[in-house]
């Protein structure tokens, strides 16, 4: 596996200093994946932070088997749906109190494409209202385009759990937000 | 086509999440600080004597179970008669038994104009449900799913049940016979791999076994869904999957 110059540092020494450029590195992307899973960025920020702790104490069973990235989100992943099923609330909200469906619909540039206010809190209603398990995985397919394969490890299930997650997720998705299909 | 419209309008509300997150600086040192402050990592040097103890102390377990695994392997050598086939090989469809199915599937579409929405083959009872889909949904490819029931006796597992349902994809199939009562859903997910939703009970020797799943399965795979035992018997129920 192709790892970053950070990564490879880290991997190779361990040590604290080398660990802060790959936290650098990942907390963006970290970060967006966690909130989509747990919708909320309170819970977000602990689970991401916790992830790094993790990794970096369990970095001598990481393998090179998957990306490092991969390795961090399956860590996150893991612990997110822990979190949301010991009882931690995600946010489910029609929008009206959502500063970011507000802003949505002002801002239309090229990378953010105009979608209405209610599309955009119809969508975040449905979304939030799916089993965590079935919105980890359609975001991972759907948006981050993961394969199919990457996307079972992170979720930590075999690939006709990941599909079964999926089409469930889409059955879902379909019934809720059908006309805008 | 729709999973594409699906798919751009969660990656539009991706695209317009803005969530308020606090200073990445923060996150960073806190996660930094609780490293340093006592989650320090162990040099893998540091701890050789360590690892090394522990492992004699496996290698010495690892020797003993292989000892215990070569008895218990030599027992079963003895006590287990040659040739005898496995539940799992026993619930496979055979080359022949397919090829009767797609015999038996033909047959009844031409009967009903290819409108047929299930059938279920159960020894030499047959049960048709004819369809009202349109001609392209009720012809297209069809997934058998043969569910065999298994009892065990002092011979090993005995085959005592097996029926062969023959469905369309994305259709609920509906049925209550005097062995059988509940519903079946499949789906063709992609990559060899049908989803299905189910739930039924099956009678069988006065036995009601009770099936509650979903989930996806290999195709060609047997893939056991339940084992009951009771005071006087035990009772296991496979699960096969194919596309005709």
């Amino acid at each position: 596996m192709q790892e970053s110059q950070a990564v490879e540092t880290f991997l190779k020494e361990k040590t604290p200093e080398a660990f802060s450029s790959v936290v650098d590195e990942h907390v963006g992307m970290l970060r967006n994946f966690v909130y989509r899973i747990v919708l909320n960025e309170h819970d977000t920020d602990d689970i991401v932070q916790e992830a790094f702790i993790t990794a970096y104490n369990k970095a001598d069973s990481f393998k090179g088997k998957s990306k490092f990235s991969t390795w961090l989100c399956r860590i996150a992943c893991n612990r997110s749906l822990t979190m949301i099923r010991n009882g931690s609330k995600t946010v489910v909200t029609d929008g009206e109190d959502c500063p970011e469906m507000r802003d949505a619909c002002s801002s239309n540039t090229p990378d953010k494409p105009m979608i209405n206010r209610e599309t955009q809190s119809r969508v975040m209603t449905a979304v939030s209202a799916l089993p965590e398990h079935l919105r980890a995985a359609i975001t991972l397919v759907a948006i981050d385009e993961k394969d199919p394969a990457e996307a079972a490890y992170i979720l930590g299930c075999n690939k006709a759990t990941l599909y079964w997650r999926i089409h469930k997720a889409r059955k879902i998705l379909g019934e809720e937000l059908g006309d805008l299909i | 086509m729709k999973n594409n419209n699906l798919n751009n309008i969660l990656k539009d509300w991706d695209k317009n999440l803005k969530p308020r997150f606090k200073d990445a600086s923060s996150l960073k040192n806190n996660v930094m600080s609780q490293i340093r402050a006592g989650s320090n990592f162990i040099p893998s040097s540091n701890i050789y004597f360590f690892v090394k103890k522990i492992y004699v102390y496996n290698l010495a377990a690892a020797a003993a179970l292989f000892l215990v695994i070569c008895g218990v392997l030599l027992l079963n050598l003895k006590t287990s008669k040659p040739g005898q086939a496995t539940p799992d090989q026993l619930a496979l469809v055979s080359t022949g038994d397919m090829s009767d199915i797609k015999k038996i599937s033909g047959e009844v579409s031409k009967l009903f104009n290819d409108k047929v929405q299930w059938i279920i083959k159960s020894g030499d009872k047959m049960e048709i449900k004819p369809s009202e889909m349109t001609d392209a949904a009720a012809a297209s490819p069809k997934i058998l799913v043969r569910q065999t029931v298994f009892r065990k006796t002092d011979k090993g597992w005995e085959k005592v049940y097996v029926a062969d349902i023959i469905t369309s994809p994305d259709q609920q199939v509906v049925f209550k016979n005097d062995k059988n009562d509940g519903y079946l859903w499949t789906h063709q997910a992609g990559d060899n791999i049908i989803a299905l939703e189910g739930q039924m009970k099956i009678k069988v020797n006065g036995e009601t076994i009770n099936l509650n799943y979903s989930g996806g399965q290999p195709e060609q795979t047997p893939v056991m869904l339940k084992n009951i035992k009771n005071s006087n018997s035990e009772y296991i129920v496979y699960q096969t999957v194919d596309r005709i």
